[in-house]
């Protein structure tokens, strides 16, 4: 296990120095198409979200991080439900477009947790669903030019707590690159 | 174009690995829960068995039983509908799509209110169909009741904060509720209330459809009639009860057809809605049931002497009866409504009868609560269906005293239970003194051996 743990740092502090390119993105907007109780489709903005890739001629590789929050309540009852996602993109270059725009496309592999407080009367109940696998496909469109690196993706999720299945997601990203 | 070929051979490695992969894992844990499954639920703690609950509601860990689809909520016991109309007599809606978090123990964790109704209702409608189908009647309910919540209805006057029994569709209507307290659909002893009604109707209401006595359509059982609540408790009868007490005195009253429907109306309506806040009562334990949602009614539907305003248990009188039937002269559509709040007045007489006598055999016979709930349920249920053979007999009366009166008709259920010993005896009596018709002519005597009853009343002096 500490082998393992020691190589993964190795690779991960490794990377950067084989990568052609260095991203970071600590603007970072996203909205998902999500599915409410009445199964109608609404809206949701994550509350957090940053990410870093770094690219490898036609590979890209990305780390984010992401936080969401949605509240509801009734008389005397309140529920909500706080997700954080920690995941990696895995895009492949299917284009150049014009001289600084990249078309790719690949997937994502994550996993979510998921808390639950449910609240009756001024007594409330936690739950929690532990580390659940997340999948999504991707296709993102980025502008790449000297230090500036901005990405628009299109996104469909799937997340097995997650509404509908797949969940449409745009996320816009701004960031620097090196 | 090669950057094209590479990256689409990879993708689609990626894409399809993914797919077959993972694709099992992304089916929610709720879309395949189905049989019995552990819920978490707002319940009163009577009714979960939680002895820790220092609260009337609390939540509580539960088994679901029978459940066909946890996401939708439908299995043995109850289907629900949101959005829904009728359509041609039936029912059309939208089934929810509830919304669950399976916890690490197992225990599936309603994320919103839609869900939290449904999971709260289920549990409900499973203990009243199966506390059904353990009761000696027939026709008892064979399939899922249906419970209707998100729904705007139109056609009522009192569209939010109310919930009603909808014979035609076998339906239990949840309206919207705006009040900051315990949601109704979240309330058992309400829920209990309606299921009630769902069995009244199936024995007495169907029973005389084609009476023309009970020829006046009954209103919708509304839980509450708050409209016209406020004006019955602010309208004073006594000045008429006192003329018709004198009038009545005189001689029989004259009725005409109209008065008589009117007074069958009331009667027929107040027996339903008072043995629904008993049922209501005993499946809670819990005498301000209602209030919980809708604190209005804690003076005239809390389930004691004391909130009905009255120093001993009684029904209304033939008087009292006789002036709400009079008092109703306006136009129709106000007669259903007076008749349909004064109805409550009578129901929680009736229920609050039910409600001692209940407590009255428990003390004297010793009983634990499960036993008394048992045995009163079947009491209540043998009276419902002495109901629906004894009202469909009842003819069109000229004179009031041809009419029956609620008396007469507790009359008949006392007279066919077991009484055990003297006390039990002496509350039915001093019950049944109240109508001047019995009015110290009562007495309690001992059975003969034969008898499965201690006791019997007898008219005094003949023996």
């Amino acid at each position: 296990m500490k082998i393992a743990l020691a190589l993964l740092t190795i690779l991960l502090l490794g990377l950067p120095t084989m990568a052609a390119r260095v991203s970071l993105f600590p603007v970072s907007i996203e909205q998902r198409y999500s599915e409410n109780e009445n199964q109608d489709l609404y809206f949701q903005q994550t509350d957090t979200s940053v990410s870093a890739a770094l690219t490898f001629q036609i590979y890209q590789v990305g780390l984010e991080v992401t936080r969401w929050s949605k509240e509801s309540s009734a008389p005397l009852v309140s529920f909500k439900e706080s997700y954080s996602e920690i995941g990696s993109s895995h895009l492949f270059l299917m284009g150049v477009l014009y001289d600084y725009l990249y078309l790719f496309s690949g997937v994502g592999v994550g996993m979510y947790e998921t808390k639950l407080t449910n609240q009756f009367n001024g007594v409330s109940t936690d739950t929690n669903s532990g580390q659940i696998l997340y999948a999504s496909g991707i296709v993102s469109t980025q502008v790449i030019y000297s230090f500036f690196h901005a990405a628009f993706d299109f996104r469909l999720i799937m997340a097995k707590d997650y509404r509908p299945q797949p969940t449409p997601a745009a996320v816009f990203k701004l960031g620097l690159s090196f | 174009m090669k950057l094209w070929v590479q990256g689409a051979a990879i993708l689609l490695l990626l894409v399809g690995g993914s797919i077959a992969g993972c694709g099992k894992s992304f089916k929610g844990d709720a879309d395949s829960a189905s049989g019995r499954i552990k819920v978490q639920i707002i319940a009163p703690g009577s009714v979960t068995n939680d002895t820790a609950a220092t609260t009337p509601y609390s939540f509580a860990v539960v088994d679901l039983l029978d459940v066909y689809d946890l996401v939708s909520s439908s299995g043995k016991y109850a289907q629900f509908y949101t959005r829904a109309s009728r359509v041609e007599g039936h029912l059309l809606g939208t089934q929810p799509r509830g919304q669950f978090l399976k916890s690490k123990e197992g225990t599936f964790v309603p994320k919103n209110f839609l869900t939290q109704q449904i999971a709260t209702l289920y549990y409900h409608a499973q203990n009243l169909v199966r506390l059904e189908t353990s009761l000696d009647f027939d026709s008892k309910r064979n399939k899922p009741l249906k419970i209707v919540l998100d729904t705007p209805v139109l056609n009522t006057k009192q569209n939010e904060n109310n919930a009603f029994f909808d014979g035609d569709l076998d339906a239990i209507v949840f309206l919207k509720y705006s009040e900051g307290n315990l949601p109704l659909s979240l309330n058992g002893g309400v829920f209990a209330h309606e299921y009630f009604h769902s069995i009244f109707d199936k024995l007495v209401i169907r029973a005389v459809k084609n009476s023309d006595v009970f020829s006046i359509p009954i209103a919708i059982n509304k839980l509450i009639n708050s409209k016209t609540l406020d004006d019955v408790k602010n309208k004073d009868l006594s000045e008429q009860v006192k003329k018709l007490t004198v009038k009545l005195a005189e001689g029989p009253v004259t009725l005409d057809a109209d008065n008589v429907k009117w007074y069958y109306s009331l009667l027929i309506k107040g027996f339903n809605e008072g043995l629904a806040d008993y049922w209501g009562w005993q499946y809670v334990n819990d005498s301000a049931f209602i209030a919980h949602s809708l604190p209005q009614t804690i003076t005239t539907r809390k389930l004691d002497l004391k909130s009905q305003n009255i120093e001993t248990l009684q029904l209304l009188s033939e008087a009292e009866m006789l002036s709400i039937v009079y008092q109703v002269s306006e136009s129709d559509e106000e007669k259903l409504d007076l008749v349909n709040a004064y109805s409550y007045l009578l129901g929680a007489r009736v229920a609050l009868f039910f409600k001692t006598y209940s407590e009255t055999v428990q003390r004297e016979r010793g009983l634990s609560d499960t036993e008394v709930k048992k045995n009163m349920n079947q009491t209540v249920i043998n009276f419902v269906k002495s109901l629906a053979k004894s009202l469909p007999q009842i003819t069109m009366a000229s004179a009031q005293t041809e009419l029956k009166s609620p008396y007469a008709l507790m009359y008949d259920f006392i007279t066919a239970q077991e009484i055990k010993n003297q006390n039990e005896c002496n509350l039915l009596r001093l019950f049944l003194e109240n109508d001047p018709n019995w009015s110290n002519k009562l007495e309690c005597v001992a059975s003969g051996q034969s008898s499965s009853s201690q006791f019997k009343l007898a008219t005094k002096g003949v023996q």
